[in-house]
């Protein structure tokens, strides 16, 4: 086991290198640089003085060089449209509002998914299954986005029942401020529900017909019994290679909840950074996403042992 | 000023709305010398007009917070910056309008000036005023902030506006890499900024600015203090603890990209006619959310854009607010690719580039395409001041004359393309010609007036135009730069209030060159008006140079095809009052604003 955490962790320091350095080239390459939107109107003497300043005037190589050695100690660089920003900073003061938010989304969504899942599945052929299967397609087709405006213009607008737009600050960052919280939470939510609870139905309707499942009816267990320690605990290999990606990316915030609500979170930087070109803070998102990922991936392989005795790692068979 | 960032855009019609200042209004100013007195307005208090001031004065903003880079006044180039340092920091005088909604550059910090008979000298008599830590503002203030303004090393994007003094010029256009810090030091020296006492600034103009007092009540050209700056070191552009106020607010919160409260400097020296105890200004990124936010009274002014511009300019959207329409410093254009063997070989005849101006019926485009707007035959827009006098007001637009000899008939305009042609040495039919013409954008608005570009000139003239649409605006860049077009449109807003701050871009250092197909030899032309208008102090002479530069650009030389002026639409609630909109400036000026019952 050990061995094996080491040689991922080394695949692990090895992918970030090969991903930091492709995003550095990929950005480089593509045309249009952070200042060349503000500089394009501005005399040739403060053009050139404003490159010099920002460094964008060295050759590609060399601020490459320069950047990769910034990373290895941690400095990503200071952002060009946000001066005195880098990326620890930035994901200091707007990591918060993001992580809770996504985290209220995940439990609710997830939850309310997982448990329609089951019922879809206990009930297959039912309304109760028709129900949820259409409502679950209804939600995923929808976009977060006209969720989140039509919640915002009639719960909040015409009823009044929540705040327009905020989101709870100071003490109240984690717990307090719920009436702020609860249309994102609800606008959020609704593709989570539909993705699990679509995922676990038919993973159960699977499992259900596996002949270990009919062993341990024709044994005598009482239907309960069955559900939870054979069908759902085997239906949950899907969900769990799915579900640690989506509480990562949560966490990291909603573009579209975050703009509809006025939520300082992080989600608008994944866009507007790569828009505006501000390569250190590209870099530290996408270092930071993809040392995620691969966290979670291991994560995953780990947890897959929990829940299915028969996986193993390690090659001992 | 905060107009550039408008400029960047390079369509100027995208947002122009979202970010416009104010030209005229019908709000009537309140005059700061009444109010009524107290530091918290009583229950009952009153206004001069009689009304009964509410309990609450508090109001809230919409406000770009994203484009909130820096609370360092010298770094500031957006709108968003400029409309916050407005309302904290007192400049030597603040923009603002007067009955008729003109702007007005108002005394602040400055109880008065002399400016000298060569109109070079300009001697500032500053009030007693105090930062909010207690210590008080001084001329030298003021030198530091021109000085730090101009040094090449900070490369700060208004630097050019030291380029009036005595030194400025050779101070901001210094090259940082080859310079030494003693050549920067000595040049920051040698600009003619003086601290003549604690109250007194002199500033020597290196030529006649009438235009001067325009630019020195930017927020960029607004005190500084170097103590607080170093020791707030690398925060001092992102944390706004570490920063002291002199003006009518502080900033009392700040969440990045999302929203800052102002409360009311107790200590501001006319804290008496500040009644808004305090404002917050919030980024509401979704205009149906601002539109829902407006109609339950959580904004006290909207901008309409879109789908929204209609219904409230109708008021088909309620009862409780004030349309206010006006114009905006802003002039959208094409031009042509002058650098370069343009893609047709056309683009070096003066004929054709006529042609295709007088084809435009600018007053069906304004009223087709966007049903707001003003129809633009020049450069410089309505509501520009020259001096004291409105520019527009006194001189003609250049185009209209020549356009009403043409009247968009087509057989003299296809006989002027083909003149054109024949002195080129063209032969081909006008069926053979192909223009390209780039531009960016792929939003609804965009596409109609891409289609209506290509139609008007293809049906004109008989000619193909094909419209190379770019992905973003770094794409055009790159086209643009290479020379892979024939022609190019652009937008431009006026950075202060005078006809100069239009017409510059076409000299042989203006911006026109890299941003708008222009050349530095072609620009030299145009450098002989910019002489004469160094020499000319009298605002009278100098309009008589503005409108030869004009007719230059648009009809001798057709520099340029301006086609459309700017213009700006807010709607305030009817409880608001004492707001003013400067041309040129903060968007919204709200230090003496309050909220009646």
């Amino acid at each position: 086991m050990l061995k094996y955490t080491i040689r991922r962790f080394a695949e692990m320091v090895f992918t970030l290198f090969i991903i930091a350095s492709a995003t550095f080239f990929l950005l480089a390459a593509v045309p249009g640089d952070p200042l060349a939107d503000r500089a394009d109107k501005l005399p040739e003497n403060i053009r050139q003085n404003m490159y010099h300043k920002y460094g964008l005037d060295k050759p590609v190589l060399e601020r490459y060089v320069i950047t990769m050695r910034g990373m290895l100690q941690g400095d990503f660089g200071e952002s060009v449209r946000m001066p005195g920003y880098d990326i620890q900073r930035l994901l200091s003061e707007t990591l918060a509002p993001s992580a809770r938010l996504g985290l209220q989304t995940i439990l609710l969504g997830v939850g309310a998914g997982l448990l329609l899942g089951v019922l879809a599945a206990m009930c297959k052929g039912t309304w109760l299954d028709h129900a949820i299967v259409f409502f679950s397609v209804l939600m995923i087709s929808v976009p977060t986005l006209v969720f989140g405006l039509l919640l915002q213009k009639y719960v909040a607008g015409e009823l009044g029942l929540f705040p327009i737009i905020g989101w709870p600050k100071g003490k109240e960052l984690w717990l307090g401020g719920w009436s702020y919280t609860v249309l994102p939470t609800l606008s959020g939510c609704f593709s989570y529900i539909a993705t699990y609870s679509r995922l676990l139905k038919t993973s159960m309707l699977d499992v259900i017909n596996q002949d270990y499942v009919l062993a341990a009816r024709a044994k005598g267990l009482s239907e309960g019994q069955v559900v939870r320690r054979h069908i759902l605990r085997n239906s949950f290999i899907p969900i769990i290679t799915v579900l640690p990606m989506s509480v990562a990316f949560a966490l990291t915030g909603s573009f579209f909840i975050e703009k509809v609500y006025a939520i300082p979170g992080f989600g608008r930087y994944f866009i507007e950074a790569v828009q505006t070109r501000d390569l250190s803070i590209v870099l530290g998102q996408t270092v930071l996403m993809a040392a995620v990922y691969v966290l979670v991936v291991f994560l995953v392989d780990i947890l897959y042992t929990l829940v299915d005795p028969r996986i193993r790692v390690g090659g001992k068979a | 000023m905060k107009k550039r960032i408008l400029a960047f855009l390079l369509t100027a019609l995208m947002g122009l709305s979202l970010l416009s200042g104010c030209g005229g209004g019908g709000d009537t100013p309140a005059d700061p010398s009444d109010g009524d007195g107290g530091k918290e307005p009583a229950a009952d208090a009153q206004t001069p007009q009689g009304e009964k001031l509410a309990a609450e004065q508090t109001l809230q903003f919409h406000w770009v917070a994203k484009d909130m880079h820096s609370f360092d006044n010298n770094a500031n180039y957006a709108a968003s910056e400029i409309q916050v340092q407005s309302q904290v920091l007192e400049g030597l005088v603040r923009a603002t309008t007067d009955e008729e909604g003109n702007q007005v550059m108002a005394p602040a910090g400055a109880e008065s000036w002399d400016v000298s008979e060569d109109g070079l000298t300009y001697t500032f008599h500053l009030r007693e005023y105090y930062w909010s830590d207690g210590v008080q503002v001084t001329a030298q203030h003021f030198v530091d902030s021109f000085r730090r303004l101009g040094d090449p090393r900070n490369a700060f994007d208004f630097s050019f506006f030291v380029g009036d003094i005595v030194g400025g010029t050779e101070l901001y256009t210094m090259d940082a890499e080859s310079a030494t810090d003693a050549d920067i030091t000595a040049a920051m020296e040698a600009m003619a900024v003086k601290a003549l006492d604690d109250t007194t600034l002199e500033v020597t103009l290196a030529n006649p600015a009438p235009h001067f007092i325009s630019k020195i009540g930017t927020t960029f050209m607004g005190p500084v203090r170097l103590d607080v700056i170093e020791a707030a070191g690398e925060l001092y552009d992102s944390d706004f603890t570490t920063h002291v106020w002199c003006g009518p607010f502080v900033v009392s919160e700040f969440v990045k990209d999302n929203s800052l409260v102002l409360t009311r400097n107790e200590t501001y020296w006319d804290a008496e006619n500040v009644h808004l105890t305090q404002v917050t200004l919030i980024s509401i990124d979704e205009v149906s959310t601002q539109n829902t936010m407006f109609k339950n009274g959580e904004l006290a002014a909207i901008v309409p854009t879109g789908d929204y511009v209609q219904p409230y300019r109708d008021g088909l959207a309620g009862d409780d607010y004030e349309y206010i329409h006006g114009y905006f410093p802003g002039v959208s254009y094409f031009t042509f690719n002058r650098t370069n063997n343009s893609l047709s070989g056309l683009m070096e005849s003066r004929k054709i580039r006529l042609a295709l101006s007088l084809a435009i019926n600018r007053e069906e485009f304004t009223q087709v395409i966007f049903d707001r707007y003003y129809p633009g035959y020049g450069f410089v827009p309505f509501g520009v001041y020259n001096g004291e006098r409105n520019y527009r007001d006194n001189v003609k637009e250049p185009l209209l004359d020549v356009f009403e000899e043409y009247n968009l008939d087509q057989a003299k305009l296809q006989a002027l393309f083909k003149e054109g042609m024949a002195e080129l040495g063209d032969s081909r039919e006008l069926s053979e010609v192909t223009l390209t013409y780039i531009c960016t954008g792929d939003t609804a608005i965009k596409r109609q007036q891409q289609e209506y570009w290509k139609n008007l000139w293809e049906t004109t003239f008989g000619i193909t135009v094909n419209v190379n649409v770019l992905g973003d605006s770094a794409l055009l860049r790159e086209e643009r730069d290479a020379g892979r077009y024939d022609i190019l449109q652009a937008g431009w807003n006026g950075d202060y209030n005078d006809p100069i701050a239009f017409l510059e871009m076409w000299s042989s250092h203006g911006t026109a060159i890299r941003y708008s197909g222009w050349s530095a030899e072609l620009g030299k032309e145009f450098d002989k008006f910019i002489d004469r208008l160094n020499a000319e102090p009298d605002t009278a002479e100098r309009e008589k140079i503005y409108a030869e530069m004009e007719q230059w650009a648009c009809v001798d030389e057709v520099a340029v095809v301006p086609y459309m002026y700017s213009d700006t639409m807010m709607c305030v609630k009817n409880n608001v009052k004492g707001m003013t909109f400067p041309f040129i400036g903060p968007n919204f000026e709200f230090s003496r604003a309050y909220v009646v019952e």
